[in-house]
């Protein structure tokens, strides 16, 4: 894997082709929107998905911590896909989850979807402040200092010799920073949709997840 | 249909109700007949699967005397006609005394069509005054071009046929076809013929117009996909123009059956070839029909994925055993070697998507009763079977707004790729492309006078194997060519003299350089989703062998595969093991399973339909059916789901079994000319403009290292590393 290392607010963070950031300085490693139990929460309307991504999503989680061996995770929100995912999820997977968090600093910033989920952690609340840079869920857009989130789970499109490429992104913009959506089924918001408006102007730059690279691209080159 | 049936019995005065029931039925219309059947039910199989599901369809269905299936051809080897096949076992068991009627014009062996359609015995009754249909070949001054389809250079000849004629329909093979015809048409209409288009994508109060008009004799032509190929039956029109090669006797035997719908008198029709390849489709079409040849009815096993389907619509009627239901799907011709156990999984499918390794028993969608009998757990989830029923899945599409009028529907994968400012044909009107609001496609009129062609994806067929025979039968035969035109003579005797003619006899390959690449060109007359298979396996084969492939286009005759050196042993790229070698490879990353596992997840009632008007787009994306098809891959690799979509891949798409007997064939049989320059009949395929460029994951990566370089490099910036 080929990280790609960034000055965020003069901070040094990695991004990493997973989706997620390793802050070396901190021992810090962050990931959003890991949607857990997605796959199982259209069960009860009927729409039987196959309920095989919660263990797929940890395995990925597992590559990059076995990676990076952080003291701390951030998980940014989103962690579950509904208020009731943690019960659905079958138990080795429950396992699997305490087993990576165990002897770490657990971060649980909560999002719109797992507001009520509570997991063993040293923290969890809405907004979470490391080292001057603010966490949270999703952006606030009167925030004026660093900050980090996730919920949008922005995708770019580009085109190069004709060829329409789709892929996730981090993105990023001065003192902010968004990232793609880490679970194994979740889908992509365009970073034109006007609800990414902040980041519609020059200066704006792009991180797609490559398979095994991070690529960068200004935003005004992504397609519309 | 319903006004040829209807007119008569208005007309005696008989005592007998006539209705149809299609989707379009108003719901107080649909009450009615449920409560109160009429005589004559006209409906479709969508529908009647429908009916089956309610709970009263046995009462409904115990006084069926006649079932009458007419074009029945079109139901052989489709999901449609699995869909019926399992409404006709259903109605066996609820009306086993209905005798079973199939009508149709165009089967070359109507005994195999008997053993489809009937359970046991079957009489085969043939009509004797077969009239043979008048079929000329567009006669033009102009030049046929090389490549294209959208007969620019034979609007004038068209128009002027149309002006003769009483009524005629031109029909074309895809909806961009269809705006460009339709518009150019209007553009040379100095006499103010009274001309329409009928498409899919139009919106169905349009279509409907369209039909009325012409019904009731206020227009003269009509420009038309196979949106008006069945089920409208009119004997007014006296010409049927195809535009574009016919790319099957039946399917074009069909399109001509409109003009002059009697018996006693022959049908009129002019085929119109786009391009010098067609020309020869058309005239080979033209002598198939003369010898009566049409093309043969391929029967295959049912999918798996619409029988998932069937299986939730027999649980909406009620409780049912699972051995009397799996008795009953066997006698469905497409079924009748469907394994028990492939049955229990599709069942367990069914009941909660059947995964083995985990399960959330208080979703299940069908409970086991006491007595052994199975049922729906909850009757509310028949909504879900009705709002999803069928097995047409279209791509998702998008609602077109005028203002705040339904102009129609099209393919999101269209619109995604316009920018606001862009015009496109539309309904043959230049629309311009303004934005999307609530996930409908808002547009403005347009003042300007070329505009982007919609690329709708639908209506490509392949070349029939019968007419690509008939078209290597016409290029050996140089004796019947002196009837043929000056210059597709010359175009052939140019080949003849340059390289050599494809033939039965050997499979003609040529390998020649073209514009700093080596251009290998392989004649197989194998339809175009062998063709790209073949393209697809050769760019594997050939990049092993290092002559460094870069890409392939086809068409149903042809495939050249273009490469910076020039392959060293030809005979050895086309050996039938390359169906063994690279297929299996192959098969398991290719995008096109991805693409039919969509409509799988859709028909088997995985997920559900996405409606015009409903697409959603953004965040409101709820699930991407790829990300699906790479989870269920890689846990459950046998999955029923994921078995329909190999069988499907593999009679359609990738239509391997047509491949596998070319490369048999021609085996030991390949003759390989090496050419200085490109030959006369390879012009068509490298002009070409669709061409595939696959493009897989790492391949994505090194583009986008070259994007991201390209522009620090035009930033005056040095590459990261």
């Amino acid at each position: 894997m080929s990280n790609r290392t960034i000055d965020f607010a003069g901070r040094k963070m990695i991004l990493h082709p997973s989706g997620s950031i390793f802050w070396p300085d901190q021992a810090t490693l962050i990931v959003g929107d890991l949607h857990f139990e997605k796959a199982s929460s259209f069960h009860s309307s009927g729409q039987f998905l196959p309920p095989y991504d919660s263990g797929e999503t940890l395995k990925k989680l597992e590559t990059v911590m076995s990676e990076f061996f952080p003291r701390r995770l951030i998980l940014l929100g989103d962690v579950f896909h509904d208020n009731a995912a943690w019960h659905r999820m079958a138990q080795n997977d429950q396992k699997h989850l305490a087993k990576l968090l165990e002897g770490r600093e657990t971060i649980y910033v909560n999002g719109n979807h797992d507001r009520k989920v509570t997991l063993p952690s040293q923290f969890s609340g809405l907004m979470y402040t490391l080292s001057g840079v603010t966490f949270r869920h999703m952006m606030d857009t009167n925030e004026q200092g660093p900050e980090i989130s996730a919920h949008f789970h922005p995708i770019a499109i580009v085109k190069y010799r004709g060829i329409r490429i789709r892929r996730a992104c981090f993105v990023h913009k001065k003192n902010r920073l968004l990232l793609p959506a880490f679970g194994a089924l979740t889908g992509g918001l365009d970073v034109n949709d006007p609800a990414l408006k902040t980041f519609q102007d020059l200066g704006t730059q792009l991180y797609l997840l490559g398979n095994k690279a991070i690529f960068n691209i200004p935003r005004e080159f992504a397609e519309k | 249909m319903h006004r040829n049936i209807a007119t008569p019995i208005e007309a005696l005065n008989l005592p007998v109700t006539f209705e149809t029931r299609t989707g379009d039925t108003p719901s107080h219309r649909r009450k009615r007949q449920q409560n109160n059947p009429p005589d004559f039910l006209m409906t479709t199989p969508e529908s009647l699967a429908l009916l089956l599901s309610y709970e009263n369809a046995p009462s409904f269905f115990s006084g069926l005397k006649y079932l009458i299936i007419d074009e029945l051809h079109t139901f052989f080897g489709t999901k449609r006609g699995d869909l019926l096949s399992l409404g006709l076992a259903r109605l066996d068991t609820l009306a086993p005394k209905a005798v079973r009627l199939g009508l149709s014009a165009t089967i070359n062996k109507p005994e195999s069509a008997r053993e489809w359609f009937c359970r046991t015995g079957g009489r085969i009754v043939r009509t004797s005054n077969y009239t043979h249909p008048n079929i000329e070949i567009l006669c033009t001054e102009k030049t046929i071009p090389w490549s294209g389809h959208m007969a620019r250079h034979a609007l004038n000849d068209i128009y002027v046929a149309i002006s003769e004629a009483r009524l005629s329909l031109v029909f074309v093979n895809t909806r961009a076809q269809a705006e460009f015809v339709f518009k150019e048409l209007w553009h040379l209409n100095k006499l103010n013929l009274r001309i329409a288009v009928h498409h899919g994508s139009l919106d169905r109060q349009l279509r409907r117009k369209v039909e009325a008009r012409m019904a009731s004799g206020k227009l003269d032509c009509v420009v038309a996909t196979s949106s008006l190929d069945l089920g409208l039956d009119w004997a007014k029109v006296d010409l049927v123009i195809q535009v574009g090669a016919p790319k099957g006797v039946s399917r074009l035997l069909q399109r001509i059956g409109r003009s002059n719908h009697r018996l006693e008198e022959p049908s009129r029709a002019i085929l119109v070839p786009t391009n010098k390849f067609e020309y020869l489709e058309c005239l080979a079409a033209q002598s198939e029909i003369a010898n009566q040849n049409l093309d043969g009815v391929t029967f295959y096993p049912g999918g798996y994925d619409v029988l998932a389907q069937h299986i939730f619509g027999i649980a909406c009627s009620g409780p049912f055993r699972a051995d009397s239901l799996f008795k009953e799907i066997l006698t469905a011709a497409p079924y009748a070697d469907l394994k028990r156990e492939t049955f229990d999984k599709i069942l367990e499918f069914v009941k909660n998507g059947g995964y083995v390794l985990k399960e959330y028993p208080q979703y299940n969608r069908l409970v086991n009763l006491r007595d052994g009998s199975i049922k729906l757990r909850d009757s509310q989830m028949a909504r879900q079977y009705r709002m999803n029923i069928g097995t047409i899945v279209d791509s998702p599409m998008m609602k077109v707004k005028l203002r705040n009028r339904n102009l129609g529907t099209i393919e999101e994968n269209f619109i995604v790729n316009l920018t606001p400012g862009d015009t496109f044909l539309f309904g043959g009107k230049i629309l311009v492309f303004d934005d999307i609001v609530n996930a409908d496609v808002i547009v403005s009129r347009s003042s300007a006078s070329e505009a982007k062609i919609p690329s709708y994806s639908g209506g490509r067929l392949p070349l029939s194997t019968n007419l690509s025979f008939a078209v290597l039968d016409i290029l050996e035969n140089d004796n019947t060519w002196k009837s043929f035109p000056k210059q597709i003579r010359e175009w052939l005797t140019l080949q003849k003299d340059r390289s050599t003619l494809p033939t039965n006899k050997n499979l003609i390959v040529e390998v020649f350089p073209h514009r700093e690449r080596y251009h290998t060109v392989i004649y197989t007359f194998a339809g175009r989703n062998a063709n790209q298979t073949l393209g697809f396996l050769l760019l594997r084969r050939m990049k092993r062998e290092g002559v460094f492939p870069l890409g392939f286009s086809m068409s149903d005759y042809a495939i050249s595969v273009w490469s910076t050196k020039p392959p060293t042993n030809v005979e050895q790229l086309l050996t039938p093991d390359l169906l063994l070698d690279e297929f299996e490879e192959w098969l398991e990353d290719t995008p096109l399973l991805k693409r039919l596992f969509r409509d799988a997840a859709v028909i088997s009632g995985l997920i559900e339909r996405n409606r015009p008007g409903k697409v959603k787009t953004g965040r409101q994306v709820l699930f991407s059916t790829d990300l699906i098809f790479d989870v269920l891959r890689k846990h459950e690799p046998d999955h029923i789901l994921l078995q329909t979509v190999r069988h499907d891949a593999m009679r359609g798409l990738i239509d391997a079994g047509r491949l596998a007997d070319t490369l048999h064939n021609f085996n030991g049989r390949i003759k390989c000319n090496w050419l200085d320059r490109i030959s006369p009949m390879a012009v068509p395929l490298i002009l070409q403009i669709t061409r595939e460029n696959s493009i897989k994951l790492d391949l994505a990566d090194s583009l986008l290292e070259n994007l991201e370089n390209e522009i620090l490099k035009a930033a005056n910036v040095e590459p990261y590393n």
